[in-house]
């Protein structure tokens, strides 16, 4: 909250802005110090109207009426400060200042002792904040303040009959309001405001960020099976084309050029007595050509059944968003499967699957699903790096009630403590070093959305962690019940 | 006269991959000097084969493991004169980050960076190692040529650039 230096400001005055204006330009100049990339910032704005008048031997000398205004922010950049100010409120100066203290912050030396206090050791919340009683405002007009002062200097003049000159008398009234705040201790509401706009404009990019991050997936993986292809291509053009297969020409050739004498050829100490050695050896040359070429084009093969295999995922995958259908469970979970563990083999992951035959389909949106069980499988995968790779092993179990399927995800890696069990739902939290903290969050989410929902058990650090996704059987919204098929 | 450092270290958190560059840099000779023998007693003049160079291949998945080959290699005495790096390698670093490290450890590393697709631009690469004359890039799919090239001059340059200061 803010730390106002005067109160009574609502008291009539001569101030052209509120105390809500000044908290509005302060709360501005924050929020955008923080978009800048600044650390910490602070922001004073104030205002002082006045009107001083003098007199000198019953003369009115000079009225004057004063009216001024700044704003000044400080900026911090970690241990650099910048600080710069302004007399116009316009968002644009505000924001022009803004940037220059944030400019002067990234050009400055370190100061180790630069910084805003601790929030603990400032004064939040209107409770700490006590009428200092500073604030006492004078209603005085000029023509009254002239009369003040006339009375004032003829009064001095006289005490005394020696007194015949002065150098004059003057009335003067000043008041002034301002308003301070910086990052840490302010403006608490606004932070929440922003949070949770923030949290709303994060909800609709992690679906894209999903999206984006399957389709990434993909291609890293078709180009990765592609380089394959593509050696195993030139591997087996190479080999063709130096094949020792020609060399059986080389044979017919020399054959037919002495057709007219073939058993001199063959007599003691011609060439022909080496053709019996020779050929055995040509074949086995080309047997193993022929055995290598053999394996090139298997793995070839293999790898573009593998590439159709992506591709025909992702087109399963792309077409169908936001709509609620009826699905077979384990056909949702063998396709997250297909997306999701890829790097399983590479980090020594098993995966079991448990579905019972008869299990009803679900009623949801594909595309939630499946983003929420690639999660969890990723989650899954990476819970268990600690753990030895010999025992990974993610089991998955569906299971089914009445009116819904639960699809349970289990990993036998770190666990979560119990009192992060529900914490690992909230936004932004995260116990990966490079996590983002709405993968769960958003899954939890969607999982609501469709009328399930998703929780986690856990018997503590090191005990592994169960992910349940339980999803409706039949759409909640009608009265009828969908008729239920069972998963072939 | 120096000779040729051929030490390749290939970093890519896929196993296939590695295969790939085998196969490319040594690939599995069918040669027969016996066959090459009889032929030439046969036909005369033989096709000579052609003389590959011979390269030693050392594998990395991820980028900590190939930091400490390459600083271990550095310190026995055996460095790797350069090293293939792909730009993504869930869990750990990315190509990126291998790369500042590895040259911390060996500066005079030659480095190509591969990858499937644009994580990074160049601008954000030579932002992030600065401008450099031991950095090339590879786009995945590559041709194999053009990693025979790469390994052929790139060994070469890092031998010639050691000078007196190392003999293989």
């Amino acid at each position: 909250m803010p730390t106002p230096a005067s109160s009574g400001l609502s008291s009539p005055s001569g101030f052209a802005y509120s105390r809500e204006r000044f908290q509005q330009y302060v709360e501005d100049a924050l929020a955008f110090a923080r978009t800048l990339g600044a650390t910490d910032a602070a922001a004073e704005v104030s205002e002082g109207v006045g009107l001083s008048v003098s007199v000198r031997k019953g003369e009115v000398e000079n009225v004057e009426r004063n009216r001024d205004k700044s704003m000044g922010i400080t900026v911090y950049v970690g241990q650099r400060r910048g600080n710069a100010s302004t007399s116009d409120f316009s968002r644009a100066a505000l924001e022009q200042t803004v940037r220059a203290a944030h400019d002067i912050a990234r050009f400055t030396a370190e100061d180790p002792a630069a910084g805003l206090p601790e929030t603990e050791d400032m004064a939040l919340g209107a409770a700490s904040q006590p009428d200092l009683d500073l604030f006492h405002p004078w209603a005085i007009d000029a023509e009254a303040a002239m009369q003040l002062a006339l009375r004032c200097e003829s009064a001095a003049l006289a005490v005394d009959r020696r007194i015949t000159n002065s150098e004059g008398a003057g009335v003067s009234a000043q008041q002034s309001h301002f308003y301070a705040g910086n990052s840490r201790g302010f403006g608490r509401k606004e932070a929440q405001r922003q949070l949770e706009e923030l949290h709303r404009k994060l909800l609709e990019t992690t679906r894209q960020a999903g999206m984006a991050e399957v389709a990434t997936g993909v291609l890293h993986n078709v180009g990765n099976v592609l380089n394959s292809v593509n050696v195993s291509a030139t591997v087996l053009a190479e080999s063709v084309r130096n094949t020792k297969a020609s060399s059986i020409s080389r044979v017919v050739e020399l054959l037919e050029i002495n057709k007219a004498d073939l058993p001199g050829l063959f007599a003691q100490g011609g060439k022909g007595q080496m053709l019996p050695d020779y050929l055995a050896t040509l074949s086995q040359q080309i047997a193993a050509e022929q055995k290598m070429r053999l394996s090139e084009l298997s793995q070839l093969t293999k790898n573009i059944a593998h590439i159709k295999d992506i591709v025909a995922m992702q087109q399963n995958y792309a077409k169908i968003t936001g709509i609620m259908e009826l699905y077979p469970a384990r056909s949702l979970l063998d396709e997250a499967v297909q997306l999701a563990t890829a790097d399983n083999k590479r980090d020594g992951v098993a995966l079991e699957v448990a579905c019972p035959a008869n299990c009803p389909d679900v009623y949801v949106d594909r595309h939630k699903v499946m983003q929420i069980l690639i999660n969890l499988l990723t989650n899954a995968r990476q819970a268990m790096y600690e753990q030895s790779p010999k025992g990974r092993i993610i089991s998955v179990t569906i299971t089914h009630n009445a009116d819904k399927v639960r699809i349970s995800v289990r990993d036998n890696g770190s666990g979560i403590s119990p009192e992060n069990l529900t914490l690992i739902f909230n936004h932004g939290f995260t116990t990966k070093k490079t996590g983002h903290g709405f993968g769960l969050h958003s899954s939890a989410n969607s999982a609501k959305e469709m009328g399930g929902q998703l929780f986690a058990e856990s018997e503590g650090m090191g005990h592994g962690s169960t992910f349940n996704l339980e999803l409706p059987i039949r759409n909640p919204a009608s009265t009828t019940a969908v008729a239920q098929t069972s998963t072939p | 006269m120096n000779t040729i450092n051929r030490r390749i270290l290939i970093i890519d958190d896929n196993r296939a991959i590695h295969d790939d560059f085998r196969k490319i840099l040594c690939p599995a000779r069918l040669s027969n000097s016996a066959l090459n023998a009889m032929e030439d007693a046969l036909f005369g003049n033989a096709e000579p084969d052609i003389e590959m160079d011979a390269y030693e291949i050392s594998s990395a998945y991820q980028g900590v493991d190939a930091v400490k080959l390459i600083s271990d290699a550095a310190s026995a005495g055996q460095p790797f004169a350069m090293a293939f790096v792909d730009v993504r390698m869930p869990p750990g670093m990315d190509g990126v980050e291998t790369i500042r490290s590895i040259w911390e450890h060996a500066p005079s590393t030659q480095v190509v960076i591969c990858s499937a697709y644009s994580d990074y631009s160049w601008e954000e690469i030579i932002a992030k190692l600065g401008q450099s004359d031991r950095l090339l890039i590879l786009r995945k799919p590559f041709d194999t040529v053009e990693v025979q090239q790469l390994a052929s001059n790139l060994t070469a340059k890092w031998s010639r650039q050691q000078g007196e200061s190392y003999t293989a």
